[in-house]
């Protein structure tokens, strides 16, 4: 199996997942908009903006920032090829691990950069271990639903 | 930097003629190459080595393959020079800034990021207790630094200048070691960089740019499982480009997002680096890279620590 598993049942664990994220509807709004993180945008291949719940499994991987794991509710705002984009309630950092859930698939993959956009709610974005399928992005289209 | 198979010492180093067996050298104005000073077989007495420092020759110059006699002459003699409070700061300030660059050198050179952090350690320690030992004229400091380009030189000097700012900002001794070391490490990003493209002496290309702008992100992930780092160390090195104001990188934070050690590391660090030669222009005065910081200052970097900042470094004839 790959790393991005389907399974039916990732659909509990997101919904059992604590939510502390806070993203008011007009950040919400201004994210779906793909453009406007352009600048820091250095991907070889292009993103596809979404907007689908899932939750996060991060493990304490860094000896200077000690923590528990976390799982916490995510909002997944855009995938490419070998990356995601997605908000989060706590600040994370580069070289953290992570797993992410979403309805039908999990992935693995590392914290590449991450920025406060406000209390409670972090933009992450993590380098995927594996390359996403051109047919899984389809279906994460097909997914797509205001959380 | 050699010069025509020479490379500078500082005189400051000197004034402990026991056992320095090389020849010096000395360049005059309008001379492009050094000239026999005191050949070894002689001993260079302390007064004439005053005499120069009072002429205003901070510099000799060693032979390129004696850089090896002289740095074992430096560190046989270090211990005991910085315990020494008879010597004069200047020349042991002097002598740990040699032994300082000289090691990160070899460890930048080496491109061991655990070479690199167990040599900051140990000299961080150095330099965070020999400059809060007792006052210090920032003048004396600058006086026997050197400022050429290379990332060594930098982080060495941004080191000092760390301590001196948190020391007048009163951080806690222990706070200034880690400090120290922080400052020496938070270019260490640098050492994945192609050198053509930190000596370029034309613009840099986009791409170029953005190799560049990897550095904190680079330098962070290769000190973030170091267990004897810590958070502030660490982000010493991630967001020492940040600004204030948000328009700095990898992210683009803001005021108190930034921690104090980084906010504290980017005042020094754009100090340092205006006031060092670079490929593409002559080092700025102290006035003038604070006249340019100031313009937006206040916008860019934290008030507080750009203030004294301010203070420490101002010329004090222009003060």
């Amino acid at each position: 199996m790959l790393d991005h598993d389907c399974h039916p049942s990732f659909g509990e664990l997101i919904d059992a997942a604590p939510n502390r994220l806070q993203v008011p509807a007009t950040l919400l709004r201004a994210l779906s908009v793909a453009e406007r993180h352009c600048q820091f945008d250095q991907r070889q291949s292009p993103r596809i903006p979404l907007m689908l719940k899932g939750a996060a499994d991060v493990s304490s991987t860094l000896p200077a920032f000690p923590r528990g794991d976390i799982r916490g509710r995510v909002i997944v705002c855009d995938a490419s090829l070998r990356g995601m984009r997605f908000l989060f309630d706590q600040q994370l950092w580069p070289g953290e691990r992570v797993r992410l859930l979403l309805p039908e698939s999990q992935f693995t993959g590392e914290v590449a950069r991450a920025r406060r956009l406000q209390p409670h709610c972090y933009e992450i974005g993590v380098r995927l271990d594996a390359a996403l399928s051109q047919n899984l992005i389809r279906q994460f289209l097909s997914q797509q639903r205001l959380p | 930097m050699n010069t025509f198979g020479f490379i500078p010492v500082s005189v400051a180093t000197l004034y402990p003629t026991d056992g320095l067996s090389v020849d010096l050298y000395i360049r005059p104005p309008g001379c492009d190459e050094p000239i026999l000073y005191c050949a070894r077989t002689l001993r260079v007495k302390q007064a004439d080595l005053g005499r120069l420092e009072d002429s205003g020759v901070t510099r000799l110059y060693i032979r390129h393959d004696e850089r090896r006699a002289y740095q074992q002459f430096l560190r046989q003699h270090l211990d005991g020079w910085l315990r020494d409070p008879a010597q004069p700061m200047r020349a042991r300030a002097a002598m740990l800034n040699e032994v300082v660059r000289d090691v990160l050198n070899e460890s930048f050179a080496g491109g061991r990021t655990e070479s690199i952090v167990d040599s900051a350690r140990e000299l961080g320690q150095r330099a965070a207790e020999l400059l809060t030992s007792e006052p210090v004229v920032f003048q004396d400091v600058v006086r026997v630094l050197h400022h050429d380009y290379t990332t060594f030189t930098h982080s060495a000097n941004v080191c000092y200048y760390a301590v001196l700012l948190g020391a007048m900002l009163e951080f806690s001794q222990s706070d200034l070691i880690q400090i120290a070391i922080g400052a020496l490490l938070h270019d260490v990003g640098k050492i994945d960089i192609d050198e053509r493209i930190l000596m370029k002496e034309g613009p840099l290309t986009e791409l170029e740019r953005r190799q560049i702008r990897k550095h904190p992100t680079t330098g962070f992930r290769k000190l973030s499982k170091r267990p004897e780092l810590s958070q502030g160390q660490l982000l010493m090195a991630y967001q020492h480009h940040e600004r204030i104001d948000g328009s700095g990188y990898p992210v683009g934070a803001v005021g108190d997002e930034i921690h104090p050690w980084a906010r504290l590391c980017a005042v020094v660090d754009v100090y340092e680096a205006l006031t060092s030669l670079r490929p593409y222009r002559q080092p700025l005065t102290p006035t003038t890279a604070l006249s340019v910081m100031s313009k937006n200052g206040d916008k860019q970097f934290d008030q507080e620590m750009f203030s004294c900042w301010i203070t420490i470094a101002t010329p004090r004839s222009a003060s």
